[in-house]
């Protein structure tokens, strides 16, 4: 497949999708310059393989992809994404947007990662429970048990959260 | 409302996400492509990490509208570590290195043969040439033309009829015959001139290096007999002149890339130029010409002749130069179909 061709097909998926997978990185990670890298970075796997999984709905290969890297870098960075979100050195242009994004990662710090990951899938991508579970490779009833328990975990703390965006 | 409503109202939807901008593509692009030359270049070349600091070309000379230099991935800045194959383990592979020189790349630009030099040099898996430096120069560089070109050849206009996918199996030589073995998927796709005009890169390409006259196709470690749909013969070994049609309008046979050459060496070649007249230069180190003259082909203007000048010149000391090979244009008198060639001048 020609470069030139790969870019015709993939402009518009880069067009729609980047902003998702930014902002899906961002509320995985609370960080948005460490979102932002990761969110290219499984943008440029995703367009690296174009040829392979083109004829296929690509959304959510590139979304596995990004859950494994947000999971990586978390393994990787356990103590400094325990700490306080960093926002230096980092210019949104959506300060609103990301301050959102990121209020949506402090009330899910509390949750594993793969849970972040299954409830920004299924309540952020609005995926079917059985897409999550092929994105994240993880049996449906594990899923399910996910989501249940990252409610429980989080329905104490997240009144507050609510109360405080109105 | 519920907890899980209050989540989904929190969280938002990926559907109010606005698009991304032109200028956003723009910057994606410009580094997606450095990856995916790396990826290219990295499924090509197995479990080799490329080595670094080669990614500069210089040609003095290049035919009109050829492609600009091909940028190594070395120099890409999202591609430190090329992916491994499961198959290539560091234990397995034996790594041969290529010394770093200028070489030239053949790529397609319209229906013509085009090419570009550039200074590259690296490691190889040793299991792909034989214990022979002349292939295993030539494995190098056919690795990196299947691995297809880089931004600015693209920019240039350059592509190549390579498909994608195809790998570079095995570099072996007969006499004076490079023997290369490619993955079925150089056979795949295309019509007739796509298969010639990836069997020319091919065998442009690979008869540049020194002792190589010719290139057998062997395709997935059989000895090819014909390949494409309709069958284009590679029973015997392909040269340069079976190309002619695709040829840019001057083709140098010798000397060679990186070649000594000596005072009253031949030049040879073919060409198809107007009134058939050749002119052939030599640059010393130091930019200075040192021998011009011109030859007149067998035929010209519209047909393809044989060409022949022997040189004359002298140097104080054996030093780096090149052989430049070009005509004058019909219509403006400006130097055309230029070919340059580095080589070393003997003393």
């Amino acid at each position: 497949m020609r470069t030139r061709d790969r870019d015709a097909e993939f402009q518009d998926f880069y067009l729609a999708e980047a902003p998702r997978l930014l902002r899906l990185a961002t509320m995985m990670t609370g960080d948005p310059a460490r979102a932002a890298d990761l969110s290219h970075d499984a943008l440029i796997k995703v367009y690296t393989r174009w040829h392979r999984i083109r004829n296929e709905d690509p959304g959510p290969f590139a979304r596995t992809v990004l859950v494994n890297l947000c999971r990586s870098a978390y393994r990787r960075k356990m103590l400094e994404l325990a700490k306080t979100p960093r926002h230096s050195g980092y210019i949104p242009d959506q300060s609103s947007r990301v301050d959102d994004a990121l209020r949506v990662a402090a009330a899910l710090s509390a949750l594993s990662p793969v849970r972040r990951a299954v409830v920004l899938l299924r309540f952020y991508e609005d995926m079917p429970e059985q897409q999550i579970a092929e994105v994240l490779g993880r049996p449906l009833n594990t899923i399910k048990s996910d989501l249940r328990r990252a409610l429980e975990t989080l329905r104490p703390m997240f009144g507050d959260t609510v109360r405080e965006t109105r | 409302m519920s907890s899980e409503d209050r989540l989904k109202q929190m969280i938002g939807s990926s559907e109010a996400e606005p698009r991304a901008s032109k200028a956003e593509w723009t910057d994606f692009t410009r580094r997606a492509h450095g990856a995916l030359f790396t990826r290219r270049a990295a499924t090509a070349l197995g479990a080799v990490a490329l080595l670094g600091g080669v990614a500069f070309a210089a040609v003095a000379l290049r035919p009109e509208n050829s492609p600009a230099p091909i940028q190594p991935a070395a120099s890409s800045p999202a591609s430190a570590t090329p992916e491994p194959t499961p198959s290539a383990t560091e234990e397995e592979v034996q790594l041969i290195t290529v010394p770093t020189a200028e070489r030239e790349q053949w790529f397609a630009q319209g229906e013509k043969l085009s090419w570009g030099t550039t200074v590259y040099g690296g490691r190889i898996d040793g299991s792909l040439a034989t214990d022979d430096p002349v292939t295993q120069e030539a494995a190098l560089w056919l690795q990196m033309l299947v691995a297809g070109g880089s931004m600015a050849d693209q920019e240039a206009g350059a592509t190549t009829a390579i498909p994608e996918g195809t790998e570079l199996l095995h570099v072996g030589k007969e006499g004076e015959t490079l023997i290369v073995d490619l993955s079925p998927e150089f056979t795949s796709g295309g019509g007739s001139l796509s298969m010639q005009m990836r069997l020319a890169q091919v065998v442009y390409t690979g008869t540049q290096f020194q002792g190589v006259e010719s290139v057998k196709i062997w395709i997935d470690g059989e000895d090819a007999q014909s390949i494409g749909g309709e069958g284009i013969d590679v029973s015997r070994p392909l040269t340069r002149r079976d190309f002619q049609d695709l040829a840019p309008n001057i083709v140098v046979e010798s000397p060679k890339v990186g070649q000594t050459i000596s005072n009253r060496d031949l030049v040879t070649g073919f060409a198809n130029v107007f009134e058939a007249t050749v002119q052939v230069r030599i640059v010393d180190e130091d930019g200075t010409v040192i021998f011009e003259d011109f030859t007149t082909a067998t035929c010209g203007t519209g047909c393809w002749g044989d060409f022949e000048k022997q040189l004359m010149f002298a140097v104080d000391h054996a030093q780096n130069g090149r052989l430049e090979v070009f005509t004058y244009s019909a219509k403006d008198g400006t130097e055309t179909d230029a070919v340059s060639i580095p080589v070393h001048l003997a003393f």
